[in-house]
């Protein structure tokens, strides 16, 4: 008898539903990796703005109050400012200084320049910190020339700016988190701790 | 005769193989998908929080220029409100706390993705 030697009509049936479900499944499984893929390397890059928004309000937070040590200046495409010490990247730096830009305003950056005590740039770090922006603007909040407190575009003042305050429009239409420091706040509250260590009893 | 029907896999064996494998494959699905999910979730409850400290820091310079709720696009709406630091009796006569808190959500959710305090001294408050 030959006829149990191979597959029955029904056997063949079910084994090519069989192939072509495992063939939905195989090509779903790439789809997936690859949507996967995509997915993890945005959450990568915007995991990575996350540290880079810590540091700069860090930065700004901690800069000093006073004009000379801070050298802050502010205009609609950037603003920098020098770290206070104890923030300086790295112990050999005599003089860090921050530059947050924005560059034809697809894209932000944030840079970082370290001068040693004979003025040589031992430190020069650049990092990504938005890309494919829609529109990016920066403003300054505080008083000029004894005017009320307003936003300005540009800060060239002797004082600081109470606020900065970065917005920006990202390529999927989606507003970036608005960013608004207060500079100088955290250096100014650890003097405070400092000549007042212990709460009121 | 040699029974050719046992030299290799039954239909049945195939089918219980296949099963394994779905599972399986399901199984690394959900793995990989969960994991996405949550940083996500961790990105937007960060990119939330970014919201409400930036929005405490606008309200602690100028606060009586600041309205009490707002959007920003459709992706965050907020809510803002002041009251008094309890327990007041805490503090000696004449110093007295209030505490700004914000409350983040996203898109229409009612309920706050994220919800923050700052404790901050009356005299700041400067009401209208």
């Amino acid at each position: 008898m030959n006829r149990r030697a191979g597959l029955t009509f029904l056997e063949l049936l079910i084994v090519m539903m069989l192939l072509a479900f495992v063939a939905v499944l195989i090509g779903g499984a790439f789809d997936f990796v690859r949507q996967a893929r995509e997915r993890a390397t945005a959450l990568e890059m915007r995991q990575e703005q996350i540290i880079l928004r810590g540091l700069l309000r860090g930065w700004v937070e901690n800069m000093s109050p006073t004009a000379a040590e801070n050298e802050f200046s502010g205009t609609p495409e950037r603003f920098s400012f020098t770290l206070s010490d104890g923030l300086k990247a790295k112990p050999l730096a005599q003089v860090v200084t921050a530059e947050f830009r924005l560059l034809d305003p697809r894209t932000a950056r944030l840079n970082l320049v370290g001068l040693d005590e004979r003025g040589e740039e031992i430190i020069d770090e650049s990092r990504v910190f938005e890309s494919q922006l829609e529109t990016a603007t920066l403003a300054y909040y505080g008083i000029k020339n004894s005017t009320p407190p307003r936003w300005y575009e540009q800060w060239q003042e002797d004082h600081l700016p109470q606020l900065i305050r970065i917005e920006a429009i990202r390529g999927n239409g989606d507003p970036m988190p608005p960013m608004i420091i207060q500079p100088s706040v955290a250096y100014n509250q650890s003097l405070i701790s400092a000549l007042f260590p212990s709460p009121p009893t | 005769m040699i029974d050719t029907r046992k030299s290799g896999f039954t239909l049945l064996e195939m089918m219980i193989s296949f099963v394994i494998l779905t599972i399986a494959i399901t199984g690394i699905y959900k793995a990989i998908s969960s994991g996405l999910f949550q940083s996500g979730q961790r990105v937007a409850q960060y990119e939330a929080t970014e919201v409400a400290i930036s929005l405490i820091s606008e309200f602690e310079v100028i606060r009586p220029a600041m309205p009490t709720d707002g959007k920003i696009g459709n992706k965050w709406h907020w809510t803002a409100r002041m009251g008094a630091y309890l327990p007041i009796e805490t503090f000696p006569p004449g110093i007295r706390f209030n505490q700004l808190t914000v409350e983040v959500f996203r898109g229409n959710e009612a309920e706050p993705t994220v919800a923050m305090s700052r404790i901050m001294p009356a005299e700041v408050q400067n009401e209208p």
